[in-house]
This record gives structure tokens, C-alpha cells and sequence, in this order.
């Protein structure tokens, strides 16, 4: 139980208490009560007082509580914005915000990140790309005419055979 | 045009509608405009001190939950406490960007239009509680506007301006602290004025 209070110390419980000392600590409540009488006290609770006062009379006229016919204007003005506006909703599920280690788990998050960048769309071109780039290429390796006069035909197998042979008359 | 807010999407939670609207769904899309139209646009303007202004942030914020709905993940935050952090953040910026600009030509005569900041409302006492609100940080204004306008509690609040409970309870009550003491040396001088 505090038997007297000091400014500072009562100034602190209306900080975070508010101006009803019924709401206080039950230890500090007796000592409060006898500082709120005094010249100090009651400045103190006046003007914490006077500022719920202000809070409450400025809510009562202001755009909170006001009967505002332009509000609701306003209102249907907000409804209309799906009417004006596209969505652009992604169907990429939210990712979680790891934190990858060392260049393997960089790359790796990189990797997988990019993965949800591509697009369906982009995946089919790519894919489309890729055919066509190979067809041309082998549509030019057929068509082109083999050039066999650089070089004549050997048979590497037959040498080998002899070489085996020659080796097994010398041992013998 | 009119749509018309269907029973059960009226009682329907903020995450479930906007896991409609991300499938394109314009009633859930109405039901949470319906829901929040209203007090975001209070919430903004008590930010920027501008109607025009605070709608145009709100609609922008509310354009982005419709085009980009994918981008709110329910086991994150709940729905208010992410559309509070684009709607306070947007509203942020912009008195950023405002205070920021080059002054205009002549910007040192007397200007005899109202200030944004005192055209908030005509009533003495709003007016009175913008000035005493100009004199906090803007950390300090984000806390007092979330709790004594907007009414948030102060988990929600905390979550919004990404603080512990225990961070913005301590900013909350350093910012009535220091306008309590500005309320209370305007009474002293208005004493000592009159002798």
C-alpha cells in the first residue's frame, strides 16, 4: 500500500489508467484519492478530463458519427470500381519467405522462384521454339549432299585382323 | 448501379470475402465496401485533414483489394488490420509527399483561405484538438488516431503500426502525457492573461 503519491508518480497512473482512480492499482487508489484533492491533482485530472472531452466531441461532428449524405455517394461510388477495374489475380500460391544459404541454396531458390514465373503460355512457345529449331536443322542435314572427297574409306577392322595375325606368326 | 448485398455474405467473416473476391466475386466485394467504405474514408481524413483527398486514398486502397485480392494472406493478419496498414501508410505518404513539395509562388503572404489542418471541422473544439495533435510526432498521431478515433483496441492498433502491445501502450501514453501538458500550459497562459 503507497501511503503518499508525488506528481510524477500519479502523472505515470493517469498516463496508463486514465482519469477514473477506480481503475488504478488497488495499492496506489487511497494515496491518489488524497493527491487528487490537492491544487496539482486536480489540474491534472481536469485536463486529462478536458482531453477525453475533446476526443469525444470531435468524433460526435466529425466524419465518424456524422450524418454524411456524401458518404454514401461515396459508397456507391467504391461499388462500382469492379466495373472499371480488371483483376489481376496470379494462380501462384503464395510463397513462404525462406532464407536460402550458400550459392547451391541461392541457385536453388532461383531456380524454383523462376519456375513460378513462367507462364503457360511462355512454357508452349518455348516448346514450340524448340521444335521448330530442330526440324529446320534436320531438314538442312538432309538436304545437304555428302561430301566423301576428303577422305578415302578405311577399314580399320581388317588392319586390326592383320596386324593379330602377323603378331601370332611371329610368337609362333 | 445497385447490387444488392445478399444475406448470407452480409454475415459472412472479412477473410472469407475476401477469399470471394479473389475469385471474382462483386457482392463480397460490395458487402466489404458496404462494411468499411465509410469508416476508412473517416479514418483517412482524419489523416490528411482533406475529403477529397482521403476518398481518393481510400478508393485507390479499395481499387487495389479488388485488382490484386490474391495478395492477402489470412493466416498473416486479419483483413482490417492489413487494409488499416495500406489505408494509414498510402495516407502517410502523402502528407510526406505534401510537406515535401516545393513552396508555391508568394507562399509568404497572407493567406487568407482556411488551413487544411484548421478546416478539418468548424467546431471550436475539434479545432482546438487538431492543434494540440499538430504537436505530436507522427508516430505519436498514428497511435491517438487509431485509438480515440478509429476506436481500434490496442492489439489491433500495435498490429497496425507493427509494434509490441507493450510499444504502443508506452507510445499511447507518452502521446496523452504530452497533450495533457499542452492542454494544461494553453490553460495556464489563458490564466496568466487575464491576471
Amino acid at each position: 500500500m503507497i501511503d503518499k503519491m508525488t506528481l510524477d508518480e500519479f502523472e505515470a497512473l493517469l498516463d496508463d489508467f486514465g482519469s477514473d482512480i477506480s481503475l488504478w492499482p488497488k495499492s496506489s487508489q487511497a494515496a491518489a484519492r488524497r493527491f487528487a484533492v490537492t491544487s496539482n491533482g486536480q489540474f491534472l485530472l481536469a485536463a486529462d478530463q478536458a482531453l477525453d472531452g475533446l476526443f469525444v466531441s470531435a468524433r460526435a461532428v466529425g466524419p465518424e458519427t456524422a450524418n454524411d449524405s456524401n458518404c454514401d455517394v461515396f459508397i456507391e461510388k467504391l461499388k462500382d470500381i469492379p466495373v472499371y477495374h480488371q483483376q489481376i489475380i496470379s494462380d501462384v500460391p503464395i510463397r513462404s519467405a525462406k532464407k536460402s544459404f550458400g550459392i547451391i541454396g541461392r541457385l536453388k531458390s532461383m531456380v524454383e522462384n523462376s519456375f513460378y514465373e513462367i507462364t503457360p503460355t511462355a512454357l508452349v512457345s518455348q516448346f514450340a521454339m524448340f521444335v521448330i529449331v530442330l526440324s529446320v536443322g534436320v531438314m538442312v542435314g538432309l538436304n545437304s549432299p555428302q561430301d566423301t572427297s576428303d577422305y578415302d574409306e578405311i577399314d580399320i577392322i581388317e588392319t586390326l585382323f592383320v596386324a593379330d595375325l602377323v603378331y601370332e606368326l611371329d610368337e609362333q | 448501379m445497385f447490387i444488392v448485398v445478399q444475406p448470407e455474405l452480409s454475415s459472412s467473416g472479412d477473410e472469407d470475402l475476401v477469399g470471394r473476391i479473389r475469385s471474382g466475386d462483386k457482392r463480397a466485394f460490395a458487402t466489404l465496401v458496404e462494411r468499411y467504405g465509410g469508416r476508412f474514408r473517416a479514418l483517412a481524413y482524419r489523416f490528411t485533414g482533406d475529403m477529397a483527398l482521403a476518398e481518393d486514398l481510400v478508393q485507390e486502397a479499395f481499387v487495389k483489394l479488388w485488382t490484386h485480392a490474391d495478395r492477402f494472406d489470412a493466416q498473416k493478419a486479419k483483413f482490417t488490420t492489413w487494409f488499416h496498414r495500406i489505408v494509414v501508410n498510402r495516407c502517410l505518404d502523402e502528407k510526406r509527399k505534401r510537406r515535401l513539395s516545393p513552396l508555391p509562388e508568394g507562399y509568404d503572404t497572407p493567406d487568407t483561405s482556411i488551413q487544411v489542418d484548421v478546416k478539418l471541422e468548424n467546431d471550436a473544439s475539434n479545432v482546438r484538438l487538431q492543434a494540440v495533435l499538430l504537436g505530436l510526432s507522427e508516430r505519436q498521431r498514428t497511435a491517438v488516431t487509431l485509438s480515440y478515433f478509429d476506436c481500434l483496441s490496442n492489439q489491433d492498433a500495435a498490429d497496425v503500426m507493427d509494434l509490441n502491445i507493450k510499444a504502443y501502450e508506452s507510445l499511447l501514453a507518452r502521446s496523452r502525457a504530452k497533450m495533457r501538458k499542452m492542454l494544461m500550459a494553453e490553460k495556464t497562459d489563458l490564466l496568466s492573461a487575464f491576471g
